[in-house]
């Protein structure tokens, strides 16, 4: 019976603090954000359409990127354990490899994924 | 006590001001950017003070009053060089002309402090058009293509780069843009961060009845009578150091652009070293984002008298060239070849460093009163229209970041096109 008592005086307190805490903040708000500040800020101009729009990101440079180079890695750590068994054509293996995968980071250079922006 | 200590502590700080620039503004706009006792902020969200430097045109009054809304609260407005009527304006405050920053800084203290009543809005607090309720998500319509969500249309669907059919999101930029010149609204047509088509918007400050920048006076006097050339060039160099102050800015450089404003002031000031200095800051700040952006043709440019921006891509034309004072002294123009943005900017450089070299070569030699080579070409003016027309050409296709480099690289000033295009009408 005790513990019941307890339990339910504190969810008395909680329900008090937290609808006096909300009261508060209602009371004394002063940030309310009225429309033109939810509007983006363009410099003076609004937007002509609305901006849930779809564009496309160009994630596929990115990955090209992170496929060629890591392709590369997990080819490379094997190779280089066999390359002295294996020799000359462990290497030419390896070049033409590198050429496939050189083809993709040239496609992603034209595309401007290496740009610093 | 720890309110007012607080009080105190935020009316210590410097104060955040976003400026808008009206006819004969752009002195105080620039001295703001250099005192220590304001700091310009990029947007109105930042900004505790609004700044309206100048005579505004009628059709930037909408533009202002929607960014004084969007500021945050405490707020308030100073009018400064202003034949405007403050009663028009709310409450806010007439800066005293012999020091409006000081005005600023005690108007954003008795703000702080309590004094000053925060300004209520200037607009009606409502949506363009009220939410409907309708469609899946509220918006208007059926689907996600459907409605008028508070009064703004959803995209439109248009063939991108990659030949997908996605969204155009159609937005206006400006006339108050940080990343523009002031005054310069432009209608943009975006896929994502591709810029598919760009409108200009008429020059505002051709609604200002009389010219209301002064700066170039000196330009239009060595039209008519020979004026001392060391004057002329120095009055060069600084417009051009304050030109390349403001492209770095946009870059995001404001401690290069202080660096550059602050010699802007007082171009023979310092020493060749200073504009060493300044070169190797310059190329070391903005190379990355400048290299290869929009490079100009010579061809396009041949017969433009778009100065330094036709110098850049190896054109060379200059009016000093038919002046017997510049030919005594040995002048000749200064060329590169590439012609992108970083080009640009060097080559103003160069030219201001070539124009502080003539001043004091100069001593009292005279021009010959026919014509000079104005800042950005045009003879006798500031900026030659044709600057805009390269806008409309040259932005489509862009990155928004390279279509920014590369409008900050012209040295486009409305004002002075206004009073360019005014003198044509005359």
């Amino acid at each position: 019976m005790n513990s019941l008592v307890g339990a339910f005086s504190v969810l008395a307190i909680a329900s008090v603090l937290a609808l006096s805490g909300r009261w508060l903040g209602i009371s004394t708000d002063s940030c309310r954000v009225t429309n033109p500040q939810s509007a983006p800020f363009l410099g003076g101009s609004t937007p002509d359409t609305h901006a849930w729009s779809r564009f496309h990101i160009r994630y596929y440079a990115v990955a090209l990127l992170f496929v060629a180079f890591e392709m590369e890695m997990m080819f490379m750590y094997p190779w280089a354990v066999v390359f002295v068994e294996e020799g000359i054509k462990a290497l030419v293996e390896m070049g033409m490899f590198l050429a496939i995968l050189s083809l993709g980071i040239l496609y992603a250079w034209k595309e401007g994924a290496f740009r610093w922006q | 006590m720890a309110v007012s200590l607080l009080s105190r502590l935020a009316a210590s700080t410097t104060v955040p001001v976003f400026a808008v620039t009206g006819g004969g503004g752009c002195p105080l706009v620039s001295s703001l950017r250099t005192d220590p006792r304001a700091r310009l902020v990029a947007s109105p969200r930042h900004a505790a003070v609004l700044v309206i430097a100048g005579t505004l045109p009628p059709r930037l009054v909408g533009p202002v009053q929607s960014i004084h809304d969007q500021m945050p609260h405490p707020r308030f407005t100073a009018l400064a060089g202003t034949q405007e009527d403050p009663t028009n304006w709310g409450k806010a405050v007439v800066a005293d002309s012999s020091d409006p920053i000081q005005s600023v800084v005690d108007g954003f203290r008795a703000l702080v402090a309590g004094r000053h009543a925060s300004e209520p809005d200037w607009l009606p607090d409502s949506p363009p058009a009220e939410w409907r309720g309708v469609g899946p998500f509220g918006q208007g319509g059926e689907g996600m293509m459907g409605g008028k969500p508070f009064g703004r249309p959803m995209a439109e669907m248009a063939p991108d780069r990659d030949g997908l059919m996605l969204d155009a999101l159609n937005v206006g930029v400006g006339p108050f843009h940080p990343a523009l010149p002031p005054g310069l609204e432009l209608r943009l047509e975006l896929h994502g961060d591709v810029v598919a088509d760009v409108g200009l918007q008429p020059n505002p400050y051709l609604e200002l009845g009389k010219p209301a920048e002064k700066s170039y006076a000196l330009f239009e006097q060595a039209q008519r009578e020979a004026v001392p050339i060391a004057r002329v060039e120095t009055l060069r160099a600084a417009h051009l150091l304050g030109t390349i102050a403001s492209a770095v800015e946009v870059a995001g450089l404001e401690s290069l652009g202080r660096r550059l404003r602050t010699r802007a002031a007082d171009p023979s000031g310092g020493d060749q070293r200073g504009l060493s200095r300044l070169r190797r800051a310059l190329i070391a700040g903005v190379r990355w984002s400048a290299r290869g952006v929009v490079r100009l043709p010579a061809e396009e440019l041949q017969g433009s008298g778009l100065g330094p921006t036709a110098r850049a891509s190896g054109v060379e034309e200059d009016a000093r060239l038919d002046d017997a004072g510049y030919l005594r002294l040995g002048f000749a123009p200064i060329t590169r070849s590439s012609g992108d943005c970083l080009d640009r900017l060097l080559q103003m450089l160069d030219e201001a460093e070539q124009a502080l070299e003539l001043a004091s070569k100069a001593g009292t030699g005279s021009t010959s009163g026919n014509v000079v080579e104005g800042v950005h070409g045009v003879p006798g003016s500031g900026s030659s229209p044709a600057l805009l027309s390269l806008i409309e050409e040259h932005v489509p296709g862009l990155e928004w970041s390279d279509a920014v480099s590369f409008i900050a690289s012209l040295g486009v000033d409305l004002q002075d096109i206004a009073l360019a295009e005014r003198r044509v009408v005359e």
